[in-house]
């Protein structure tokens, strides 16, 4: 292969090109009589690799910025960027999305849940239920393969369509809240499995919530949404050491990462409620 | 299409009071013959050329029927339910359709098309295309946009999302309606025949019944109602094979 990198000047595909990149992104919704400013002038890049997250009040855009990430929804202006190329619809080579509810077919078992992105592709079956199969060992739900999604809990069918999401082996992972329906325990250990599939596949990892708690657990990096019409309040580097586990929550530094982020957020919201007053 | 003893035994025990009171004198048995007459009669007709000619003309009617309707209401039904607009200016007619007996407008189809298998046939899908139009319009509707979201981020184009997400999920409520409208299809046809035919079995029935044809009329009766619920329960097996993944309350 010819590589044009040798050639000096040649444009040449670096490193530092982002994983995925919001540029000067707006979304204004004018379906309504009175039109809704999602967003005006987002900007921010993901590196490649890294777990980012964004939190923000609830209501201030941050699904809509996903599915413009994803390019299941087109910006009213500026555009986004997948790794250096602009994206105009959906990319399921690159991008795997993760809705907050799972979004099974309920009508196919596990297996067939799983093997679904690939039937799309025309994968044939052996081979596409021998991947399948892999994933649901590494999510933990291989004896459950044959279940329907209503027979199986929340946290469940979560681990399903994370196991649907790396069978597209995408670069870039986007979690919608993933864990948001579930209860405190169960979310807390889908945290620390994500965590772990993570580590083990290096993907990208975009990831929307808006718990702090759970934000700062995670990432890498947080970037603050603020109200409507959403920016980037801030950009957070979470320089706490992997691999985490739930002792660092007891830890100062977690605790005043954490707080920057709620300051900011309750300050944005602009009525000064103090965080425990909810 | 489960069968239960109990239920088979009360088919039993009416059986068994049927023949009973046809027995003892009480009814004149011009008026209500015994089972055992009712099934000798059957064999007879069921032997006999012309009336056998004339259940394979309604059948290949009610086969017409069905596969005109069932296309023509389901593509019809989802063009109209996947517009929020189209829907709410369109589906009240169609609604108003479904309640109306359909069988006073069968002299209209009788002046407009005479009396061939054109006219049974545009009279069944008359009678069958607005229940099976509405469950489809209402099964469309009631897709989960999140599931389509959802495929579309896994790379579904346009006719997989039909075939994977659509067609699964609409088919429990649309089979409902085929099923319903089947049964309406089948009563506009027999019903036409009955009126005025040349051909086909409906007209048997009027026949036995003008001519005080006891046996041969319940015979009649019992071919019509057992391929009718024959049809039905066949249907109703695959819409709860189709529908087994929702979720029962």
């Amino acid at each position: 292969m010819a590589r044009q990198a040798t050639e000096p000047g040649a444009a040449q595909p670096t490193p530092s090109v982002p994983a995925l990149e919001a540029r000067d992104v707006g979304k204004v919704y004018s379906a309504t009589r009175q039109p809704v400013t999602v967003f005006a002038g987002l900007d921010f890049a993901v590196e490649a690799g890294t777990f980012t997250t964004i939190v923000g009040p609830s209501g201030c855009g941050k699904t809509t910025l996903l599915l413009l990430l994803a390019g299941l929804v087109p910006p009213t202006s500026g555009e986004v960027l997948l790794q250096g190329r602009p994206v105009r619809g959906p990319q399921p080579a690159d991008i795997s999305v993760i809705f907050q509810d799972a979004n099974l077919l309920p009508w196919k078992t596990t297996l067939q849940n799983v093997e679904f992105p690939l039937e799309l592709r025309g994968v044939s079956k052996a081979e596409r239920r021998a991947q399948a199969a892999a994933l649901l060992d590494l999510v933990g739900l291989r004896e459950f393969e044959s279940r329907y999604p209503h027979e199986l809990s929340g946290g469940m069918r979560q681990r399903v369509a994370i196991a649907r999401g790396l069978i597209q082996d995408p670069k870039i992972l986007l979690l919608d809240e993933p864990f948001a329906a579930l209860d405190e325990q169960t979310r807390m250990k889908m945290g620390l499995e994500l965590l772990r599939i993570w580590e083990q596949r290096r993907k990208t990892v975009l990831f929307v919530t808006h718990n702090l708690t759970e934000a700062t657990f995670l990432s890498d990096r947080v970037l603050v949404l603020g109200p409507r019409p959403a920016r980037v309040l801030d950009d957070v580097p979470i320089d706490l050491p992997r691999p985490r586990d739930f002792e660092l929550m007891a830890t100062e530094r977690f605790g005043q990462l954490r707080n920057r982020m709620w300051r900011l957020i309750m300050a944005s919201e602009g009525d000064g409620a103090l965080p425990d007053r909810r | 299409m489960r069968l239960r003893l109990a239920q088979l035994s009360v088919l039993l025990v009416l059986l068994v009071l049927w023949q009973g009171v046809a027995q003892s004198g009480l009814v004149r048995p011009s008026l209500l013959p015994a089972p055992t007459t009712v099934a000798a009669a059957l064999v007879k007709v069921l032997g006999d050329r012309d009336v056998v000619r004339g259940l394979q003309v309604t059948a290949a009617e009610v086969g017409v029927t069905v596969l005109v309707t069932v296309p023509l209401a389901v593509a019809l039904g989802m063009a109209i339910g996947e517009s929020a607009r189209a829907t709410r200016w369109l589906s009240p007619f169609f609604y108003f359709a479904t309640a109306v007996p359909k069988s006073i407008f069968l002299p209209l189809f009788i002046l407009a098309l005479g009396v061939g298998v054109n006219q049974k046939v545009a009279f069944g899908v008359f009678q069958a295309v607005f229940v099976i139009l509405v469950a489809t319009i209402a099964a469309t509707q009631a897709v989960p946009p999140s599931l389509v979201l959802a495929a579309r981020a896994m790379g579904a184009r346009r006719h997989q999302i039909y075939w994977h997400v659509y067609l699964p999920h609409m088919l429990p409520v649309v089979l409902q309606g085929v099923r319903i409208g089947v049964v309406f299809g089948i009563t506009g046809i027999v019903l036409a025949e009955m009126y005025v035919t040349r051909e086909g079995f409906g007209r048997f029935i009027t026949l036995w019944g003008t001519a005080y044809q006891m046996p041969e009329l319940l015979a009649g009766v019992a071919i019509l109602g057992g391929g009718t619920i024959l049809i039905n329960e066949l249907l109703r097996a695959y819409e709860r094979h189709a529908g087994r993944w929702r979720v029962r309350e």
